[in-house]
């Protein structure tokens, strides 16, 4: 091990914890429609926007969702075109030509739904235009939504018999206004003194010491990269993504890109806990997240040293930075984010199983911003469901009595990417629709592939050879993952803020202490067991066979 | 609580309906069970076929077998349950309806008087109700006139007329003749509606599920549907490898053995159990004689954090009774003893009943055949607000013996020229400050003393209030009595808090209050005046001497009209909800060892290179277990026996102790979650070791 692995987390999660709290209670204010110190800078721009969007009359849950589905399939439906016709639209330096309709529609899934699961390289198949006005947009979007989400999620629990959940237009108007676009801003300046780039031309072509000729891309990286990682979407403006040097050149712009992935869902779980007026509720699905980093983070670690029979004290390094560093590497699998910084397919079997896992846990170690955090509390209110019962109440969460229709939407909400997974991977290596090698490293592709699109992480275990079925099954994956977990959460929302808060008294238990966390997270592993059988016969079974002398 | 100690009367019809409950018409309400049940018939053709085709596995059979003994488990604890309910329905039915009462009916041009069980008669019926008789049912009089005392309906201690042919002729269940007799024509019947209500509410089918048992099932709905995918997914990844890679398992495991895998990691034992689990909870419920309308009112004592209680009735007995004689200075206790019992000889009211007990067991006093001879009664009456009587003695004087309130007394001897003494009046005065009411008695002019009337509280309240409050439940008394009466009461019964001079209307708000700031409340009472607030309340409990309008408005009725009983409801509330929780965690927590059970047996044998026919992955193998038949044949076993083994926790209920709900938690969790881990990985591999030495592979 070395000093990299311990440096980065230390540097990372120490100045974040620090943060969290403030950045945390200034989203909250936002959320809430205060004033704050920006009101005065973007306070016109946001009155125009919430006279022009209509964000002034309260909304109904069905009515929040609907403006929420429209302006998504909106979204997408502008990205799509902008894809299509690119050869027709400006700033295409290689004339590049339209995307074909099964990509564009692979594409449009992935960015609306925060997913940016990447089945093209971007060098190659999209125009500068695209990229920024169609796909950066996009980044903004989907990572306001899921914001938007979660802020309608707080409110159910905060309201009494209210009707209403807040209004979509001023949510989304204001996350863009005041979070988004400013630490954008500030981030994107940032990564250009590290050297990270940021112009329209033309792809240099260079003759390398060797005497060899190598293209080198260019294009206005920084602006990409800067809400990529602060929207938690992880789309990379090249295809090595994060690997890439001029998306990040240094140790310090690795760091803070790093820091930037969990930014906000760090914050947005102390924004949480203002907006229901609760901070040690906070403080414990905090804890429960670091101990499910903490836990997978060291599997994953383990999982790299296992695989080394050379030098077994040491991890594997093939395919990864040394500035970077094994930990590093992990980490920007495991923050849901996709945006490697490092080659996913040489990690050992049984880190891909660990990352596997762990997405197909719902994506909730930091999680992308704002469905990490609601997707949690999904399964916090499984946990005070099981718990509540075993005190002999009919269970309870921040004073909301949690009955038949919350659990309905829960346990779909839950259950939908793991439907999803085992269903659409059983039918693909059925028929091997794929055409992948039917060995355990193959088996692993494909249900990677599947956890990744449904659970909207968007990382990949290798590319195997994507055809015009894996597109499409892909994204509608994606889609069906994203949109109907929405679904759910809001209607629970909408359900929750109907009823009256239940007074917390003697006979109810606390959800804000470490035994909570505890059994909080045991739920969450056994949700694992689902994936148990999958996972022992594609990763696990890779691992063994590898450490027999095997390649599989 | 105790196990009903079966017998073959309970046991043998259980069998029975075991057998009618395989209508999947019935199972599919419990869709765990559902998926057992379609699981064994989807496997019958398939052992046909194979039998037909020469392929006899003896493993498979078993497995086949195993999945119907599964099937047939669940259906036995639901039925144990019900025939459990039935036969105390069956006791409370028979207990009830053994009262009897005189019908009168025309026999050609007789009028025939017989006696007949409550139970048997029908609205329309005349009977006939003598002095002490307690009305069965509500009736309209239609012959004759009586005093009747309405208190252990209205909590009004005066007894009322009843008459027929007037306005006053409607008189109520459960009030009791005090004079005369009446004809009643009944305008309700008893029949035996209360035990249909309670074999609805212990039948599976007819019982409707709470919401918690609801969401519940959605949940292990929604486990059951992804486990199927899980082990479809497995055969796909499996049948793979077989052609692939090779393996020992030469041909694609048949869909027997996936079947049964599958039931295996469903949550079976929950799924089987949770019927039987709410059954069992009112079969308990029964057994404290309370009978409950629905089953979501039971389920909703286990959250109720606030209970109101009505005191007249409720609390207190419908009466004031005599506590003390307090007689002047100069009068001997004895004496006032005495001529109190005299007075009260003609007053049939509970008042002057207990002015005659009071004076015979704590002051040894018992009037002798000289004493009333030559007496003669005045009864209570509007105008003089007095009662007593008048002797005439050998001097052929009379004494005239009053009993009355103080201002008609001081009225009563003013006009005799007497004088009432200050401390009379400040006896009397401090009495009614202590919620107590005075009755000043006077013989001619003199004034004896004063008798303290005073609520009487039921038995046992005051120790038992304090079990609530252990389990974090607030009781509060409501009453329309002045504060200071309230006061006493309210220190004496031992209730947390009081609220007086609440108007019935009154009592619906305080309800509405406290549940809008988030109090789960349950409101005990039995008044009409009551009725509003028991529908308002989450959880209302009539007491069954009360009123028909009380006893339709709540949703529990308690046979013995104590409401201590609260407590075993609550109790029985809380232990329904936490076996379904606890039962569930057991369930699921299984899971673990099943899955090191079945998966690594099943997948040891892939990609096996040497020639033991030991995969790679048979290091997962952690159970050591003999092969995947074993394994699986094993675990079927298991899933099955603990269901037998928990029929007995299910009937008791998990134990409830007041406690903090976060020890109560972890308790739980430790008891149920921890072996729900431990007990598959023991039980498991020791059924593994048993059909392996007696061959069963």
């Amino acid at each position: 091990m070395q000093t990299f692995d311990w440096g980065t987390p230390v540097f990372l999660l120490g100045p974040l914890i620090l943060v969290a709290p403030f950045l945390g209670k200034y989203i909250a204010l936002v959320l809430e429609g205060k004033r704050t110190w920006m009101s005065y800078i973007f306070g016109p721009l946001e009155n125009f926007l919430l006279f022009a969007l209509g964000g002034k009359k309260e909304m109904t849950w069905q009515g929040y969702l609907k403006s929420l589905l429209i302006f998504n399939f909106t979204g997408g439906v502008i990205l799509f075109g902008i894809l299509i016709f690119q050869n027709y639209l400006p700033l295409n330096e290689l004339n590049l030509d339209g995307v074909p309709l099964p990509l564009a529609f692979n594409i449009t899934s992935s960015f609306i739904t925060s997913t940016n699961w990447q089945a093209y390289l971007p060098e190659t198949t999209l125009s500068y235009f695209s990229q920024m006005l169609g796909l950066s947009v996009q980044n903004f979007f989907s990572a306001a939504t899921g914001i938007c989400v979660l802020a309608v999620l707080a409110r159910g629990f905060v309201a009494r018999k209210g009707k209403t959940v807040g209004n979509f237009w001023a949510d989304l108007s204001r996350i863009i206004v005041y979070i988004l676009l400013p630490f954008s801003i500030a981030f994107a300046i940032f990564l250009l003194s590290q050297g990270v780039i940021q112009n329209f031309s033309a792809p240099l072509s260079i003759t390398t010491l060797e005497g060899d000729t190598q293209i080198l891309a260019q294009g206005p990286a920084a602006s990409q990269v800067a809400i990529k990682h602060l929207g938690t979407n992880g789309g990379g403006f090249f295809g090595a993504n994060d690997a890439h040097p001029f998306e990040n050149p240094t140790y310090l712009s690795n760091i803070f890109e790093l820091g930037a992935i969990l930014l906000f869902p760090f914050s947005l779980i102390f924004t949480f806990g203002y907006l229901i007026r609760d901070k040690r509720q906070a403080i414990t699905l905090l804890s429960a997240t670091l101990v499910l980093a903490i836990i997978f983070l060291g599997a994953s670690f383990l999982g790299e040293i296992s695989a080394n029979q050379v030098s077994p004290e040491n991890s594997i390094m093939e395919g990864k930075e040394t500035r970077i560093g094994v930990v590093g590497s992990l980490l920007s699998v495991l923050s849901s984010n996709g945006s490697m910084n490092s080659s996913l397919e040489s990690v050992s079997p049984l880190t891909g199983g660990v990352f596997l896992l762990s997405i197909a846990l719902g994506d909730i170690i930091f999680g992308a911003a704002g469905s990490g955090l609601y997707c949690l509390i999904l399964y916090v209110i499984l946990t005070s469901f099981i718990a509540g019962m075993m005190i002999g109440r009919t269970p309870e969460y921040l004073g909301k009595k949690i009955e038949t229709f919350e659990i309905k939407m829960s346990i779909t909400a839950i259950l939908v990417p793991t439907v999803l997974v085992l269903l659409g991977s059983g039918i693909i290596l059925k028929f091997n629709l794929f055409n992948i090698e039917l060995g355990p490293h193959g088996v692993t592709q494909v249900i990677y592939a599947f956890v990744s699109t449904a659970n909207n992480n968007g990382s990949a275990l290798s590319v195997f050879a994507q055809n015009e079925l894996s597109h499409l099954v892909l994204g509608a994956n994606m889609l069906i993952g994203k949109f109907i977990i929405i679904t759910c959460v809001i209607a629970i929302a909408g359900n929750l803020a109907k009823k009256n808060k239940v007074r917390a008294n003697k006979s109810s238990f606390p959800t804000d202490n470490g035994f909570f966390v505890l059994l909080l997270v045991s739920v969450i592993l056994m949700g694992g067991l689902t994936f148990l059988p999958a996972l022992s016969l594609g990763p696990i079974l890779e691992h063994f066979l590898l450490l027999a002398g095997g390649n599989y | 609580m105790i196990i009903p100690s079966f017998n073959k009367k309970i046991i043998v019809p259980a069998i029975g309906q075991s057998f009618l409950k395989l209508d999947l018409r019935r199972t599919i309400k419990n869709p765990t069970i559902f998926i057992v049940e379609l699981s064994f018939i989807l496997t019958l053709p398939y052992l046909i076929i194979d039998m037909m085709g020469g392929r006899f596995s003896g493993f498979e059979i078993q497995l086949v077998v195993w999945l119907f003994i599964t099937l047939m488990f669940a259906n036995f604890s639901e039925a144990i349950a019900e025939a459990w309910g039935k036969s105390q329905a069956n006791d409370l039915r028979s207990r009830r309806t053994k009262k009897k009462v005189r019908r009168l009916e025309m026999v050609g041009e007789k009028l025939v008087e017989s006696l007949i069980y409550v139970s048997k008669l029908k609205v329309g019926d005349v009977i006939l109700c003598k002095k002490g008789d307690i009305i069965p049912v509500d009736g309209e009089v239609i012959e004759g006139i009586a005093i009747i005392d309405e208190s252990a309906i209205t909590g009004e201690s005066a007894p009322v007329i009843r008459e027929s042919g007037s306005e006053r002729s409607v008189v109520t269940g459960g009030t009791r003749v005090i004079s005369d007799f009446v004809k009643i024509k009944t305008t309700t019947e008893l029949g035996s509606n209360f035990s249909d209500k309670m074999i609805n509410l212990v039948e599976g089918v007819k019982r409707g599920k709470t919401p918690n048992e609801m969401a519940l099932t959605i949940l292990l709905s929604g486990l059951s549907i992804t486990l199927l995918l899980t082990v479809t997914n497995t055969k796909i990844i499996l049948d793979n490898y077989i052609a692939v890679a090779g393996s020992q398992i030469e041909k694609p495991l048949s869909v027997i053995v996936y079947l049964a895998i599958l039931i295996c990691i469903i949550p079976t034992t929950i799924g089987a159990l949770l019927s039987a689990i709410g059954i069992s909870g009112m079969d308990r419920l029964f057994q404290t004689n309370v009978i409950a309308l629905n089953g979501k009112a039971v389920e909703a004592t286990g959250d109720i954090d606030l209970i109101l209680l009505d005191k007249t009735g409720t609390l207190t007995l419908g009466n004031r009774w005599a506590n003390k004689f307090i007689p002047q200075k100069d009068v001997n206790i004895k004496y006032f003893s005495k001529i109190a019992q005299l007075a009260s000889i003609s007053d049939k009211t509970p008042e002057g009943r207990s002015i005659v007990l009071l004076a015979k067991d704590k002051y040894r006093v018992k009037a002798d055949n000289n004493d009333i001879k030559n007496i003669s009664l005045m009864p209570f009456s509007a105008s003089t607000q007095m009662s007593g009587v008048d002797i005439k003695s050998s001097s052929s004087e009379k004494k005239l013996i009053r009993k009355g309130s103080l201002p008609a007394i001081i009225k009563h001897i003013e006009s005799l020229g007497g004088v009432v003494s200050e401390y009379v009046i400040a006896t009397a005065n401090r009495i009614s400050k202590q919620g107590g009411t005075p009755l000043v008695l006077t013989e001619n002019k003199k004034v004896l003393g004063v008798i303290h009337l005073k609520d009487v509280i039921k038995g046992g309240i005051k120790n038992r209030f304090s079990e609530l409050r252990k389990m974090g439940i607030k009781t509060v008394m409501i009453t329309g009595d002045n504060q200071l009466t309230a006061a006493s009461i309210a220190a004496e019964a031992g209730v947390d808090d009081f609220l007086a001079g609440i108007s019935p209307e009154g009592k619906l708000e305080i309800i509405k209050q406290e549940q809008a700031k988030g109090y789960m409340v349950a409101m005990a009472g039995d008044g009409i005046n009551d009725a509003p607030a028991l529908a308002q309340a989450n959880v209302g409990v009539a007491m069954n001497t009360g009123t028909k309008e009380a006893r339709d408005a709540g949703n529990l009725i308690d046979l013995d009209s104590n409401p201590i009983k609260l407590i075993d409801i609550i109790k029985i509330g809380k232990q329904i909800v936490m076996t379904r929780g606890s039962l569930t965690t057991f369930s699921v927590t299984n899971d673990v060892a099943k899955f090191f059970a079945i998966f690594p047996t099943l997948f040891g044998s892939i990609y096996a290179k040497s020639s033991s026919g030991e995969g790679p992955l048979s290091a997962l193998n952690i159970m050591r277990l003999e092969s995947f038949e074993s394994a699986i044949l094993s675990t079927i076993i298991f899933n099955a026996l603990i269901i037998l083994a928990l029929i007995p926790l299910v009937l008791r209920g998990v134990k409830y102790k007041a406690n903090k709900p976060f020890q109560l938690l972890i308790k739980n969790m430790i008891i149920y979650g921890g072996s729900g881990i431990i007990a598959p990985f023991i039980g498991i591999k020791l059924i593994d070791m048993i059909i392996n030495f007696i061959g069963l592979i």
